[in-house]
């Protein structure tokens, strides 16, 4: 595995380079072809990081022209979509400082929505079982929250947009090495912030 | 096999799915042999798993107005000029910047006053290059004033340096060709 060479990531459709050329040349009407085939995707990744559809709206939008601003700046070392979404985490990571007393998992509502509204099953154990993945994907976000921006970066693109570690690198613009090692001690520190919450809840077990 | 503090990058790797398959089936294997990466393995992968849940994408289609609404911000925003390159940077980066401007004109403001004070006084420069063109000065009767009028002891620097200048050799008095004598006679 590459660790340190220039990073080579597969490029994007041939349509999408012809569209890339024309937007860098100014041709606004072509960059909102490259929009409308990324639009959706974005929007849905503004959503898992904010939470509330106006704001993953606005946020998505505020992502894309901010993208047109700079697009001659996006120089083809990772796909135009994990470029996107660098740029959106960065927009997202503003707005959260900006208002700061919101912390990041309370604005997830459309998780607790999705809760409240499931009917009742069959299964007895459902309601529970949901509650239980709630509280766990709850204590994931506190914890991906208290990491340092660079290592949250790299664990929201690969985790949460899905993206190989040398599309990272490209839209980052570092080496392989560099964001294997932002990975590992982001993990790293989410595990231990894991343990240190589990061992007081037995603490707690067992003093009540 | 490693030392098992050293496998730790690589079971992350494995447990984000990330370790080609070779390196993942030796680390594998070895796990299975060793408790203490047995245990960081499962709870890397829970750690991943959890990261997987949580980022498993809503199913929301974008609304009928967004493309529009991107369109016109398309047309409105200007493509990249240097304060919209300073203006997406994050906070923690405008600071950087500021702080390294700061320092290079302060680097650049010390450089300045450590070559002015090796330089020689203004003045002094100035009494030597008057001195100079004094010492240049034609030997009349108002340039003696101008100079004496400024003070004494320049006047008298003057006429020092005048009198020691090498002056060519002109003799007072020539006499006047075909006479032999002194004129008296």
């Amino acid at each position: 595995m590459n660790l340190c060479g220039p990073v080579i990531v597969e490029n994007d459709a041939p349509d999408t380079e012809r569209l890339l050329d024309l937007a860098r040349a100014g041709d606004a009407d072509a960059f909102g072809e490259l929009c409308r085939v990324h639009e959706t995707r974005l929007l849905r990744q503004a959503m898992l990081l904010c939470g509330n559809t106006d704001t993953a709206e606005d946020l998505a939008q505020e992502t894309l022209v901010e993208a047109w601003k700079s697009v001659r700046r996006f120089k083809g070392r990772c796909q135009l979509f994990t470029w996107l979404c660098a740029i959106l985490f960065n927009r997202y990571r503003n707005k959260l400082r900006a208002r700061r007393p919101i912390p990041f998992s309370d604005l997830m509502e459309h998780e607790r929505e999705g809760i409240e509204d499931r009917p009742e099953s069959a299964d007895d154990s459902s309601p529970a079982r949901a509650a239980q993945e709630h509280e766990q994907q709850a204590l994931v976000r506190q914890s991906l929250e208290t990491l340092p921006r660079k290592q949250q970066q790299v664990i929201y693109l690969r985790f949460f947009a899905g993206e190989s570690l040398e599309s990272i690198a490209g839209a980052l613009g570092c080496s392989v090495g560099t964001v294997k090692s932002r990975l590992f001690y982001g993990m790293e520190r989410m595990r231990t912030m894991h343990l240190s919450d589990s061992q007081q809840a037995r603490k707690l077990k067992i003093d009540s | 096999m490693k030392s098992c503090r050293t496998n730790r990058q690589d079971i992350v790797l494995l447990a984000a799915g990330e370790l080609d398959a070779g390196k993942a089936e030796q680390l594998r294997a070895h796990a299975r042999t060793c408790a203490d990466c047995a245990r960081y393995l499962q709870e890397m992968s829970a750690i991943s798993d959890a990261l997987n849940t949580a980022a498993t994408e809503p199913d929301l289609e974008v609304s009928v107005s967004f493309h529009s609404s991107v369109l016109r911000g398309l047309r409105s925003g200007e493509q990249a000029s240097a304060w919209n390159w300073f203006e997406q940077l994050s906070g923690t980066e405008k600071w950087g910047l500021a702080a390294a401007c700061l320092a290079a004109l302060l680097i650049l403001l010390s450089a300045v006053f450590s070559r002015t004070s090796q330089a020689p006084p203004r003045n002094v420069a100035n009494n030597n290059v008057a001195r100079h063109v004094e010492s240049e000065l034609a030997p009349t009767l108002s340039n003696y004033q101008i100079v004496a009028n400024r003070s004494l002891d320049e006047f008298d620097g003057l006429l020092t340096r005048q009198a020691n200048r090498a002056l060519p050799h002109t003799p007072l008095y020539t006499p006047p060709s075909g006479s032999a004598g002194n004129g008296w006679d």
